[in-house]
């Protein structure tokens, strides 16, 4: 009988009216990794707030090694031994890897002073552990990429020994490969009697590496399953309370034969190293897909199309007329949209309301003579929360106050507000439930249906293989394939987008 | 029009919704405000709510309203502007010269708005293409300003002798003072402005979150220049009334610690530091706290030096408060 480290029951935690936990119970057993699942707002961050100690329960009970858990601070969950690598970024950008790893526990030495020998030893240490050899301890952490900052994250979690470690969607940011490293840390902590708890939106995830899934709903655990005796398919089910249509077997193809929308020539962006730069078209009714590993040069790349960022050579044509573009002013007036990777720093206003948040992009529409028409925008706002199905109190409410996949509509109704003719999307549905990711997919199927081109950068393949006409494999700023919709596997694909890199075995013809 | 699709439960709480529609935080501020009254009408009940007294203490807010008005815009941008001082005393000595060598108020009142403006454009160019922090320009220009101010004046007080010039300083409409008239102007002016017009709306997104308002299209540095060009001119227009009033044009006026009250009221009335929050309602109630302070000090014979530490302390406090506010949520 396996012996019970964490007891969580009927936990409730009210936010003024808002249920956030409603009832939660479960139990993590010794040494196993537990998945959290269950869409956006569903509770399995306010549950994971509450048991690293940053904001008390209201009601329930927790025991924690045959003792009660009621913790005040972080601080104290961590002397507990529990420990929580949280989804956004808990480290100092300015600092250098190794004092992040080392911060709680700088070492000294006897002079009292920083022995940053030591600290960098111990990072070099720590790094090694879960083969992370490639990262330099004394590079500052915001040189690196994204992927790298959480595995930095995790190693700093692991740093010190605790009993359980949460890990809070470590998977949103990470590319396949990165995904398949993180696992193998995972089996590592695992082997030495560590508990994880794996809180994630893709159930390929849950099913590689977890023994047990909870599932969450409306504040609520609605079930705890052994992995080795459900099913994909049920957990969804437990997951949304309804039968998800299986969508990629009702996809059509369509005709594209539409005029060319958005072509590049021999674009560079300053960080691409190839002085011919990229090329690339989209038509219009077609969905085009960039696939390839994080680094490999696509965020750059959009945001190069849009005039986020500056262009060092080459040029771009909509309708097959060149143009230049000086800032994402041009790129918007000229048809283009472009809903960036991030959405709280570089989406949305999460200060303003939902309504104000939508017609940022299109001002003109919800006024007159310079003066704003707020009835109008009002009722714009409720017409895409119809539509886009974005679930808020109201749409006078500041857009913080949505959940992930809520917020990704909005950025989404923003940008539709312009019936743009081109839309550019950079990882559409990341930190999305598996609903509302389907909600999405509909949505810009539709628009691919109404004419638009489409672009999106997307680390997860099935999301790619399920959207896209055309996949552009792209590996260190090239384009090294581009794949149709009938050749479309995961292998293929992915043999493009590390053989550049001469990681995998085997060459590609 | 009523709305059936919120969840909102907002039946019957009429209360409630009096209070979301004024702003907690506006209420706050009335309700500090009150105090004040209350304080010093027990103290001098005498003399304070006299209609002289009254009067007089519009006519101190005045200049500092218009002031602390144009500021919040600043600041919602996500800018500041401490050389709003120096503007007022370069643009009362720029508007006296002119009328002395013209005689004409008109020309004296063009003078003050152009010589503001630019001053404010000065500001605009340096922090927005010249990317330094605007808290360092406009210290910068806050001793440049006062130093043209006494280059041009040769450091004297330059007397004003046109009748129709000093009238707006001095005159009267309806029993109100023209400077209470000029506020009440300015301010139905900003709050259309801030809160009815596309490009208000656009500097509460620009103050909110640059990133995103440039990338939904909007042309940043535009915005930025223009903001601390009104806040130039508005300065001028506080020049030109103080010129008016004093009937003269003197390099050293608006130096007793104007920019550091209208900073004040601008944070009392919701600004946040980093941008995109202010009401301009709400810096009026601001204004209103500090002028009824400052009145109810010197009538109950408060100490200068004292009057001083109490300034002083209240804008670290309305800006600890912003900051609270914010940190809560």
């Amino acid at each position: 009988m396996p012996q019970n480290i964490l007891t969580v029951s009927e936990l409730k935690k009210h936010f003024g009216g808002v249920r956030a936990l409603d009832g939660v119970s479960f139990s993590l057993t010794r040494g196993e990794t537990h998945a959290l699942v269950g869409e956006n707002g569903a509770g399995k961050s306010t549950l994971i707030k509450t048991l690293s100690g940053a904001f008390p329960f209201d009601s329930g009970d927790i025991v924690l090694d045959d003792a009660p858990y009621r913790p005040d601070s972080p601080h104290e969950a961590k002397a507990r031994g529990l420990q929580v690598v949280h989804q956004e970024f808990n480290l100092l950008n300015h600092l250098s890897v190794a004092e992040n790893i080392s911060i709680e526990a700088m070492p000294r030495t006897r002079f009292g002073i920083l022995d940053r020998a030591e600290m960098n030893r111990r990072a070099r240490a720590a790094l090694d552990a879960i083969g992370l050899g490639d990262i330099d301890v004394r590079a500052t952490v915001q040189s690196l990429g994204i992927a790298h900052r959480q595995l930095v994250e995790i190693a700093r979690a692991l740093q010190s020994d605790s009993s359980i470690l949460i890990l809070d969607e470590p998977t949103a940011t990470l590319t396949e490969r990165e995904t398949k490293r993180l696992f193998d840390i995972v089996a590592d902590i695992k082997s030495r009697g560590v508990t994880v708890v794996f809180v994630t939106h893709h159930l390929n995830e849950v099913f590689a590496i977890c023994d047990r899934v909870t599932i969450f709903r409306n504040g609520k655990t609605i079930a705890t399953e052994v992995i080795a005796e459900t099913t994909p398919a049920a957990v969804v089910r437990h997951m949304v309370g309804r039968e998800l249509a299986t969508e990629r077997n009702t996809y059509q193809n369509r005709d594209i034969s539409g005029k060319c929308a958005l072509s590049t020539h021999n674009l560079k962006v300053a960080s691409n190293p190839h002085p011919e730069g990229l090329d690339i078209a989209v038509h219009y009714g077609e969905i085009v897909g960039i696939a390839g590993l994080v680094g490999a040069g696509r965020t750059e790349f959009l945001r190069g199309i849009f005039a986020a960022d500056p262009i060092v050579s080459g040029h771009l044509a909509r309708n097959g007329t060149p143009m230049v573009f000086r800032s994402p002013r041009d790129a918007i007036s000229a048809g283009i949209a472009f809903v960036t990777e991030d959405r709280k720093e570089e989406g949305l206003i999460l200060d303003m309301p939902i309504s104000a948040n939508v017609s940022l992009a299109n001002m003109a529409s919800v006024s007159g003579h310079g003066l704003m028409r707020f009835g109008l925008e009002r009722q714009r706002a409720e017409d895409h929360r119809a539509k886009l199905q974005i679930k808020c109190g109201s749409v006078s409410d500041a857009a913080s106050s949505m959940s992930g996949g809520n917020q990704q509509k909005v950025v989404l109704a923003k940008w539709l507000a312009r019936t743009p003719e081109v839309l550019i999307l950079d990882e559409p549905t990341r930190g999305v439930d598996v609903g509302a990711k389907a909600e999405i997919y509909g949505i810009l199927r539709k628009l691919a249906q109404e004419g638009a081109g489409l672009l999106i950068v997307s680390s997860e393949l099935p999301e790619l293989m399920t959207l896209c006409d055309r996949i552009l494999v792209m590996a260190n700023h090239r384009i090294v394939g581009s794949v149709s919709r009938d050749d479309f596997t995961e292998e293929h694909i992915l043999k493009l987008a590390y053989g550049q890199n001469g990681t995998e075995e085997g060459t590609i013809a | 029009m009523t709305d059936h699709t919120t969840n909102t439960p907002n039946e019957g709480i009429s209360m409630h919704r009096v209070i979301e529609r004024i702003g907690i935080h506006n209420i706050s501020l009335l309700v500090a405000l009150v105090g004040l009254l209350v304080i010093f009408g027990v103290l001098r009940g005498d003399v304070f709510f006299s209609t002289r007294n009254l009067l007089n203490i519009g006519m101190g807010v005045a200049i500092l309203g218009v002031l602390a008005i144009s500021q919040t815009g600043v600041i919602v941008s996500g800018g500041l502007d401490i050389s709003v001082g120096s503007i007022v005393g370069l643009t009362t000595v720029a508007t006296a010269m002119t009328i002395q060598a013209t005689d004409m108020a008109g020309l004296g009142l063009l003078a003050g708005i152009v010589i503001g403006g630019l001053a404010g454009l000065v500001n605009g160019l340096l922090i927005t293409y010249g990317r330094i922090n605007a808290v360092i320009v406009t210290l910068g220009t806050m001793a440049i300003f006062r130093g043209v101010a006494f280059i041009l004046s040769n450091g004297q007080s330059i007397s004003i002798f046109n009748d129709s010039f000093r009238w707006i300083g001095t005159g009267r409409i309806l029993g109100l003072p023209a400077p209470i008239w000029v506020l009440i102007a300015v301010a139905i002016g900003f709050y259309t402005f801030m809160h009815k017009s596309i490009v208000g709306r656009n500097y509460y997104a620009i103050g909110g979150n640059p990133i995103v308002a440039r990338l939904s299209g909007l042309k940043i540095p535009n915005y930025r220049v223009a903001i601390y060009v009104v806040s130039g001119v508005m300065a001028g227009v506080g020049g030109i009334l103080l010129a008016a009033r004093t009937g003269s044009g003197q390099p050293i006026s608006g130096s007793d610690g104007l920019e550091l009250e209208a900073i004040t009221a601008a944070f009392l009335g919701g600004c946040a530091m980093q941008g995109g929050r202010g009401t301009v309602v709400g810096a009026l109630l601001g204004v209103a706290i500090i002028g009824v302070l400052n009145n109810g000090m010197i009538l109950t014979a408060v100490p200068t030096f004292y009057q001083m530490l109490a300034k002083g302390t209240l804008l670290i406090l309305a800006v600890f408060l912003a900051e609270y506010r914010l940190n809560k949520n």
